[in-house]
């Protein structure tokens, strides 16, 4: 919580940049992603104030203030990721980077662009391509993502089959540490971690936020594609596999599924399987090579208009949404090799639903592997369920030596896959020395522990005393008073045993009435409350309690992990 | 994308089309009116409205303001990544919002003028005439008289006063082409384009009826218009309210205009060269899918030049001046009207055309602020100085 005194020195350093607007700070808990009702049960997010720099002095000057006062932080670009990475797990003020939108300074001696992390990447591309220049790569949803936006989430794009992830693109990065100093990241020590990765991409701004960007550019390009049509989806990837070998700048798979729902929402024209492949300013002798791949396994090429067509389509994946009305989405990155494999266990997985799937082609022989269900969030059962089921992609990405695409929070529970646990290692290590309060968008990459929502709570606590109050009653009513004894006898006997263990031997020794407590209670409680029902009622009410105690303990990560079979047997029974 | 004879159709439901919303925020980009505050855009209005409705209150209190602050430009239907129709979307919400009686204090001061005077300037009726000043005697025989066409002039072009050269041109082409025709004079009441923009289509009725029994006592089969605004109304609201009765041909100038032009019936004087830029007025572009048949008048007048501005047709930017933004917040529009002439500046065009006294008077005051040497002026303007005696 801000308190009066802490909003009038936030508005000091924004005016009328700041906003406690209810509705407005409500509207700032989210990206894109549909959630099922249990996440804002048990994460309960909150933003206390937004603020919306147009400086680095001001973001300085507003960090060193949070710091003073605990206050979290929570960083937003164009919030067009689905992972949960700008959402809060702790109440937070959310800084908005939209107004920070200047194209700094074009190089066109060393090809770099600097930019302010709110500048649009697809108004980057068409200010450079005006000048005789493009992007290497953008992200496909370029029409609103933020140039920090997508540094701070980290990834591949457009063009990434020849030009790399986000990261390679990176000359450097003006960052505000967590106590307010202004620094360039090449000139830190601690911008690489023990194996070389860097700090400050991909890491949400759990180290500092994003407040210039030097990028790589590249001399502009006429884009050439060439759209190519299968009958069949596994010779589809088969094809695809060759197809990587004529160097393309962007490779795209759309499998049949996909392309027959696309088809029901718009005039798509695209049918069974089909590869976009974009080639830079000329396809040249390698249509020739193209040719024979699309004769050993039966494609053809699609018209010219079609491709275009394609091409234009390349930021609207999510087309296919206005058939849900909700999406479930899962991302993997997968060896090229373990591409039909992981095809195959999906659609094996999956077989009696429809698992629209895509692949991009990116750099080092990878491709990355984007599926949604149809799904509706009104329906909030088979909606949460339905979640459970993209975890289960993961699982199978995992099993054919994949990875998550990308962690966010919802998948935290697979931060060793993505970061290492070296990695993870040496990235608490800076944490915890450079952020001491842990107030930069805390909860990501370092995972934080839920603050779950007093419904939450309660229906907790209310779930308890119900089962533990029907119970003795249930046994009653069905004669097995002796049963009903028996299970409180086990009880008091497990609390006695419990005691032994947890109590060190000398404070037994030296207390040992302490350890009479649980014999005393016995024999109080049915004194006190002769009925079963209300010895119940008390059990529960311990139990209900020491459960709010673990959930607000654990890690979120861990509570996923818990949930996960669940929704995976629920996604199996009920989906 | 959705394509221009489906822009007019309904939502499937309301409530579908704001959970279809991927919240992309592709729509945050292009809009005119958003202030990058999460609300103030399409993408924040979407969620609050599917997140924040409750029953008896679909439209939360908190997101009226920023309903309203929104020109209905239809910009973000263009980029919409689930293709919901937006245009219908906002038109219908506005009228959710309406029927809740939750709605921004200016706009009852525009619907009393409406309701009194018959025109959204809250003036005396018979002013309605006053545009025609200059040319009294040229049109005193054609008030009301009975004629198969109309020239519906509309509020803003009528008592607009630099607006009055759009409706003298319009006349001048009709006497040039001896064409017979007439006008509703002082009976012309507002076509109630504003209550339909706001929400209180109900409201819309009276006028609607009034205008409609006047045509028809005049025999008029044919009404055409300057006003993107009226055309609007009498081609998608009257058949609405009238029902099958409503039988009169409605056609916009432009429209009108292309028709003569490739039914030979136009003949240009030979003028020296013009350089002008052609501004797409959002309801006769994105909301009625107009767009060749100005462009196909302007490279017909000799001598003219049409210099295009960075965004055009579909994803042409706004004026500011729809939605009733100005009653609410002439800030905001003013704001958007001066970006718009700053494109259309950099064209290096000498005149700034458009078919819809509403830019035309938006841009007027733009570019008066701003000290622009640009000019502004409606196609019928240069069509009445290049045609033939």
């Amino acid at each position: 919580m801000i308190n009066s005194s802490q909003e009038k020195k936030i508005q000091e350093i924004f005016g009328d940049r700041f906003s406690s607007d209810q509705i407005e700070k409500e509207a700032q808990t989210h990206d894109i992603a549909d959630l099922p009702f249990i996440a804002n049960w048990v994460l309960k997010p909150k933003i206390i104030g937004v603020v919306q720099p147009i400086n680095t002095e001001e973001i300085s000057n507003f960090v060193k203030l949070c710091q003073k006062k605990k206050i979290n932080i929570l960083p937003k670009g164009g919030s067009t990721s689905g992972y949960g990475g700008c959402f809060p797990t702790k109440p937070s003020v959310s800084i908005d980077f939209r107004r920070m939108n200047e194209i700094v300074e074009l190089n066109e001696e060393k090809l770099f662009v600097k930019v302010q992390p709110g500048v649009i990447w697809q108004n980057l591309d068409n200010y450079l391509k005006e000048k005789g220049y493009a992007l290497a790569t953008y992200p496909s949803s370029a029409p609103s993502a933020t140039v920090g936006g997508w540094v701070a989430q980290g990834g591949v794009g457009i063009g990434g089959a020849s030009e790399g992830s986000i990261n390679e693109q990176i000359i450097d990065l003006e960052i505000v540490l967590p106590n307010g100093e202004i620094v360039n990241s090449s000139k830190l020590e601690l911008e690489h971690d023990s194996n070389g990765n860097r700090v400050f991409i991909g890491t949400y701004g759990s180290f500092g936020l994003i407040t210039e960007i030097i990028l790589k550019i590249i001399p502009n390009f006429e884009v050439v594609p060439i759209l190519t049509q299968f009958s069949n989806n596994e010779k589809a990837i088969h094809a695809f596999e060759e197809m990587r070998n004529l160097s393309p700048y962007h490779m795209h798979f759309v499998d049949s599924t996909f392309n027959e729902l696309k088809n029901q929402v718009e005039d798509n024209k695209e049918e069974d399987a089909s590869i976009l492949i974009i080639f830079k300013n000329t396809i040249g002798d390698k249509l020739s090579e193209l040719k024979i791949i699309l004769g050993k396994y039966g494609g053809k090429i699609l018209d010219e208009e079609i491709a275009n067509h394609a091409w234009d389509e390349r930021f609207y994946s999510m087309r296919i949404k206005r058939l849900g009305p909700s999406l479930t989405p899962s991302e993997i990155v997968i060896p090229i090799n373990q591409f039909r494999s992981t095809y195959r266990a999906l659609k094996s997985r999956f077989k009696s639903q429809k698992l629209a799937l895509e692949g991009t082609l990116i750099k080092n022989d990878k491709v990355v592997i984007l599926t949604y269900f149809l799904a509706d969030k009104k329906k909030r059962f088979s909606f949460l369920f339905s979640w459970g089921q993209s975890q289960d992609i993961v699982d199978i990405g995992i099993e054919n030596g994949g990875k998550p695409y990308s962690i966010g929070l919802w998948l935290t529970p697979y931060q060793n896959y993505i970061f290492g646990k070296q990695q993870l290692k040496d990235l608490k290590k800076v944490k915890k020395k450079i952020d001491q309060n842990n107030i930069m968008n805390p909860g990501k990459v370092i995972v934080g522990k839920p603050i779950p929502s007093i419904f939450v709570s309660l229906l907790i606590l209310l779930l308890s005393v119900g089962f533990f109050s029907i119970v003795p009653i249930i046994f009653e009513i069905i004669g097995f008073n002796l049963v009903s004894l028996h299970y409180l006898n086990l009880f008091w006997n497990e609390v006695n045993y419990l005691l032994q263990i947890i109590v060190p031997i000398n404070l037994q020794l030296l207390y040992p009435s302490v350890m009479q407590i649980p014999t005393i209670l016995r024999s109080i409680i049915p004194t006190l409350f002769p009925e079963p029902i209300i010895t119940g009622i008390i059990f529960g009410l311990v139990f209900g309690v020491l459960g709010n105690i673990v959930l607000r303990t654990i890690p979120f990560s861990w509570l996923l992990r818990i949930g996960k079979p669940f929704l995976s047997l629920g996604s199996r029974i009920f989906i | 994308m959705i394509n221009n004879t489906e822009r007019i159709h309904e939502p499937i439901s309301l409530d579908d089309e704001y959970q279809i919303c991927a919240q992309c925020g592709y729509c945050n980009t292009i809009c005119p009116t958003f202030q990058f505050w999460e609300v103030s855009g399409p993408r924040g209005k979407l969620w609050a409205l599917r997140e924040k409705s409750k029953k008896g209150q679909k439209v939360p209190v908190e997101i009226v303001k920023n309903l309203y602050e929104c020109t209905l430009c239809g910009k973000c239907q263009e980029v919409c990544q689930t293709d919901i129709p937006l245009i219908s979307l906002w038109y219908k919400t506005r009228e959710q919002a309406y029927s809740q009686n939750n709605w921004p204090d200016g706009f009852q001061r525009l619907h009393k003028s409406i309701e009194n005077k018959h025109n959204i300037f809250g003036l005396d009726s018979e002013d309605r005439i006053e545009w025609a000043f200059e040319i009294e005697d040229e049109v005193e025989e054609v008030w009301e008289k009975h004629a198969e066409n109309c020239y519906f002039v509309g509020c803003v072009t009528s008592y607009k006063g630099m607006n009055a050269k759009i409706a003298e041109s319009i006349v001048d082409v009709f006497q040039k082409l001896k064409i017979d025709f007439t006008m509703l004079g002082g009976e012309e009441w507002c076509c109630g384009s504003p209550y339909f923009v706001t929400g209180a289509n109900e409201l819309g009725k009276k006028n609607a009826e009034h205008n409609f029994t006047k045509m028809k006592e005049l025999g008029i089969k044919r009404i055409i218009t300057g006003c993107p605004g009226c055309y609007k109304s009498f081609k998608f609201e009257y058949p609405k309210i009238i029902g099958k009765d409503f039988d009169i041909e409605v056609l916009h100038t432009v429209e009108w205009m292309e028709k003569m032009i490739s039914e030979g019936k136009i003949k240009f004087n030979e003028k020296d060269g013009l350089d002008i830029t052609y501004h797409d007025p959002c309801e006769l572009g994105r909301h009625c899918g107009i767009y060749e048949a100005p462009r196909k008048v302007l490279n017909s007048i000799p001598g003219v030049n049409l210099k295009e501005m960075e965004t055009k047709e579909e994803l042409a930017n706004c004026c500011g001046g729809g939605g009733a933004l100005a009653v609410i917040n002439e800030k905001m529009t003013d704001g958007i009207a001066l970006k718009r002439v700053q494109e259309a500046e950099k064209t290096g065009a000498k005149r700034l055309v458009t078919a819809c006294p509403t830019c035309q008077f938006t841009f007027f005051k733009a570019i008066k602020e701003s000290k622009s040497e640009l000019k502004v002026q409606d196609i019928m303007e240069l069509i009445s100085r290049s045609l033939e005696e």
